[in-house]
């Protein structure tokens, strides 16, 4: 057992294992990880992520030909988010590719490391000069996330760690990344670095996290931060739908590039009338109402309309949210003539809305401007406006 | 579907549509309006538009929708097609309201 688990094991509330490896699923109390993670700093450790390195001169060629985006997009330093397609067009799973100097990073969170290999292997084709390593056992994923991880990780590892963009990364060294890229719409810095110095790094994080109240989370926090900002989820939306337009996720594909698994049946099914989306669902009401369940109807008159694919309660709302697959030709944000019908045939009335749910913390903070922990300057841009317009 | 209902859909619709359209236009992106969902990011992931390009999507509301987006105003309101959408039916609404009352 590495020393990063012990100390979980001795710490978290409680453990799973996800794609084969022991990670916290909760580490305190849900609502004390979410307000840390929407409003200070949330440390997690998501090693379970399967990661792949892949090297050698035709790298590239492998990987443009499995994953539905474009490579070429993707300088040194910089990531692609993307997915990987069957041969029928539908979403197997999302990954990130990192581009490290021509050689790549797979980092994907839902299969695990012998499928991912095989998926890349069984796209390997006539390609010889491919190298393919598992850094899934090697590798651990420390993260630094909520509005105030950049002032956090700017600590431990210097004033560039500010400069990395959204979906870019710095190679510390040939086995450590400091990674930005996160699925809930906050400020999340994840490093990817070896097993063996993953426990020192969580002890120091957690150390000068003291002064930005960092508290330590699970992966069960985010089944409720990534349906308020969502992303590609296998248990949610995923559940009843693999299709990138059904789902709102055109955006990871690249209809225009030349050849990928997947593409000759998503052009066709591109050309086919849509019968159903998904779309976000609020109630009007306030409070969180355990009779509404994943399965019940949306109705519209009377008549049913969509199912509910996934619903939480949103702390950040005090409202229930939801994600429902619904008719085509309701499926638009902005309309108030619908309802959730339970199972008990009771009608919740909504509101059907653009997604993501919430307006997140992260989009009010300016590193360059905003601190957690230096009294000399404010914590968000509202505070600084607010008090711009009363010296006005 | 009911009259009412059927009619907010389709003035939605044509608001998306120009949208989108005048995006692409403007902006020079290759997909096609289809390929555009509502709830697409327009930054970060999703259409990756930059800070330039948020300034021509406040330039694109004013020439194409008469709206003048203030300074100060929350700018959430750019996250995605969807929410360009609201924002300008809210300020149509708001606008053929104050005209109601003027009258």
């Amino acid at each position: 057992m590495n020393g990063l688990l012990a100390l979980h094991k001795q710490h978290a509330k409680e453990l799973t294992s996800v794609n084969g490896i022991e990670v916290p699923k909760q580490y305190n109390d849900l609502d004390k990880e979410y307000t840390a993670l929407r409003h200070n700093v949330a440390l997690s450790d998501y090693s379970h992520y399967s990661k792949l390195k892949i090297e050698g001169e035709e790298a590239f060629d492998v990987l443009d030909l499995a994953v539905a985006g474009d490579v070429a997009e993707i300088r040194d330093e910089q990531t692609l988010y993307t997915v990987l397609l069957d041969l029928d067009g539908s979403i197997i799973t999302d990954v990130y590719v990192m581009n490290d100097d021509d050689s790549y990073v797979v980092l994907s969170e839902h299969l695990d490391d012998a499928t991912l290999m095989n998926l890349f292997k069984d796209r390997m084709g006539e390609f010889e000069d491919v190298e393919m390593t598992s850094l899934t056992q090697s590798h651990a994923i420390v993260a630094m996330e909520g509005p105030y991880s950049w002032e956090l990780a700017q600590e431990i590892y210097g004033m560039d760690v500010i400069g990395i963009p959204f979906l870019g990364f710095i190679a510390l060294d040939d086995d450590t990344y400091i990674f930005r890229a996160g699925k809930h719409g906050e400020f999340s810095y994840k490093v990817i670095l070896p097993v063996a110095d993953a426990e020192a790094l969580w002890k120091e994080i957690e150390e000068k996290g003291v002064r930005y109240e960092l508290v330590k989370a699970g992966l069960a926090l985010h089944e409720l931060t990534r349906l308020e900002n969502p992303y590609f989820s296998p248990t949610g939306s995923g559940s009843v739908s693999r299709d990138p337009r059904e789902l709102q996720l055109q955006w990871m594909v690249r209809y225009d590039k030349d050849e990928f698994l997947g593409r000759e049946r998503l052009l066709e099914k591109r050309d086919e009338a849509l019968s159903k989306k998904i779309i976000g669902v609020v109630l009007q009401q306030e409070g969180e109402i355990e009779a509404i369940c994943v399965g019940d109807s949306v109705v519209c008159g009377g008549e049913e309309i969509g199912k509910l694919v996934a619903c939480r309660y949103s702390p950040s709302l005090k409202k229930m949210i939801a994600q429902a697959l619904i008719d085509e030709a309701y499926a638009y944000a902005g309309i108030d003539a619908y309802a959730i019908k339970t199972t008990d045939g009771v009608e919740f009335k909504v509101n059907t809305t653009a997604t993501p749910f919430i307006n997140n913390h992260s989009m009010l903070i300016n590193p360059n401007e905003n601190s957690f922990v230096n009294p000399d300057k404010f914590r968000n841009m509202l505070e600084q406006l607010e008090a711009k317009q009363a010296e006005a | 579907m009911q009259e009412a209902l059927k009619n907010t859909i389709d003035e939605r619709n044509i608001v998306i549509d120009e949208v989108k359209k005048v995006l692409i236009e403007r902006l020079n992106l290759y997909q096609e309006p289809q390929d555009i969902d509502e709830d697409t990011p327009l930054f970060g992931s999703g259409l990756k538009l930059d800070s330039v390009d948020a300034t021509e999507v406040v330039v694109m509301l004013d020439m194409s929708f008469g709206i003048k987006v203030e300074e100060g105003t929350d700018p959430s309101f750019m996250r995605n097609i969807n929410q360009l959408v609201d924002f300008i039916l809210e300020r149509k609404r708001a606008t053929e309201a104050a005209a109601a009352e003027a009258a």
